[in-house]
């Protein structure tokens, strides 16, 4: 008999238990502000979200490494630049860069980019950027919010590492936005292009 | 001898009434962990407004279809993949070009028939990502504002009671 009751007890008590988990569990909500895009006269300071890090990224100074690589730009040796330019590779703060010419006619270019992919294991994790010696916290003390708002590129699966990312900045006062990346999907910066045919999408932060 | 007869016959044995006990609390047990487990892998996102004069409408993001949400009612409108890897290489230039399914069409055009208070606002789930840059091209090619959320693949997203009221 008492064996009996002390199962029923402690079944009792885990169902309790297991009761009050179902009804908290039922709650849990996520509760966000309605983002809304809007154009910003800020500067943009770039991140990548990508492999559960983040990164940041300085287009400036990959553009700087590019031109270093490739020497510069003369209207009599377009196409050796061009050719040039096709086998531009190298690594660069945590990135890896491989450049791109598209041509018009012959060996005229037509455009040149650099397409632009974080290298394996590069970056911050969710842990280290909540850690006051980050260096994504750094970089945020570097700049002003009244001056610059961050944009982060994310990936599929490291939306929790943005979501931490947008915290800390927004923490620190500065606005946000994102845009999602596919998969596969790299980065491609234009370096050069004569004329101006298409127009780019306009992003900006959305709070 | 009597009395000995009466001791084993008032004898009350509390196997069986254990075995029912466990086996009833264990069934409960099974039915509750799986309902917290469900509850556990789908969180739901609640989109709050934030003071914004605009009202959105929601368009659940993913790849081979988009759910527009307006006045409480769900459209699911799929896409196929020719479509999509169309999508993937238009610009702002030439997004006008892209044939829209029709539901999503009409859902566009009723935002666009007043841009001043109304906007989409996009839950974007991981599937969706690579696409979605077709899409933001289109809206902007049409005027129309846009937000956008990321999202967890199984995730719900709901709207704020507050913010439910259709687009005006």
């Amino acid at each position: 008999m008492p064996l009996a009751d002390m199962l029923t007890n402690t079944v009792g008590v885990m169902m309790f238990i297991l009761v009050f988990t179902v009804l908290s569990a039922a709650g849990a909500v996520v509760t966000h502000a309605f983002p809304l895009e809007q154009p910003s006269d800020k500067t943009k300071i770039l991140a990548v979200c990508t492999a559960h890090k983040v990164i940041w990224l300085s287009l400036d100074e990959l553009e700087q490494e590019a031109r270093n690589s490739s020497g510069i730009l003369q209207a009599d040796k377009m196409d050796l630049w061009a050719r040039q330019y096709s086998k531009l590779h190298f690594e660069k703060n945590g990135f890896s860069i491989q450049g791109h010419v598209q041509f018009a006619n012959g060996d005229i270019p037509k455009e040149a980019e650099i397409e632009i992919s974080a290298l394996h294991g590069a970056g911050e994790d969710e842990t280290k950027i909540a850690s006051e010696h980050s260096s994504f916290r750094s970089k945020l003390q570097s700049v002003s919010p009244q001056k610059a708002f961050i944009y982060f590129f994310v990936y599929p699966n490291s939306e929790p590492v943005f979501e931490k990312a947008k915290a800390i900045a927004e923490n620190a006062n500065f606005q946000t936005g994102w845009y999602p990346m596919g998969e596969t999907e790299n980065i491609t910066d234009v370096t050069y292009s004569p004329v101006t045919s298409e127009q780019g999408l306009k992003i900006g932060p959305q709070n | 001898m009597s009395r000995k007869r009466n001791a084993e016959t008032d004898h009350f044995d509390l196997l069986p009434f254990v075995a029912i006990l466990m086996s009833t609390l264990g069934c409960l047990l099974f039915i509750t962990l799986s309902i917290a487990s469900l509850n556990l892998t789908v969180p739901t996102v609640r989109l709050a407004p934030t003071g914004e004069s605009k009202t959105p409408l929601l368009i659940d993001w993913r790849k081979g279809v988009s759910t527009v949400s307006h006045n409480n009612v769900r459209t699911v409108i799929p896409w196929n993949d020719a479509q999509w890897s169309e999508l993937d290489n238009i610009t702002v230039s030439n997004a006008g070009k892209v044939e829209l399914p029709s539901k999503l069409n009409a859902a566009l055009n009723n935002i666009s028939s007043d841009p001043q208070h109304n906007y989409a606002l996009f839950a974007v789930h991981p599937s969706g990502f690579a696409a979605f840059s077709a899409m933001h091209a289109i809206c902007q090619q049409r005027n129309i504002d846009v937000g956008y959320y990321p999202v967890g693949e199984k995730d719900k997203v709901k709207l704020e009671e507050a913010s439910i009221k259709g687009t005006k």
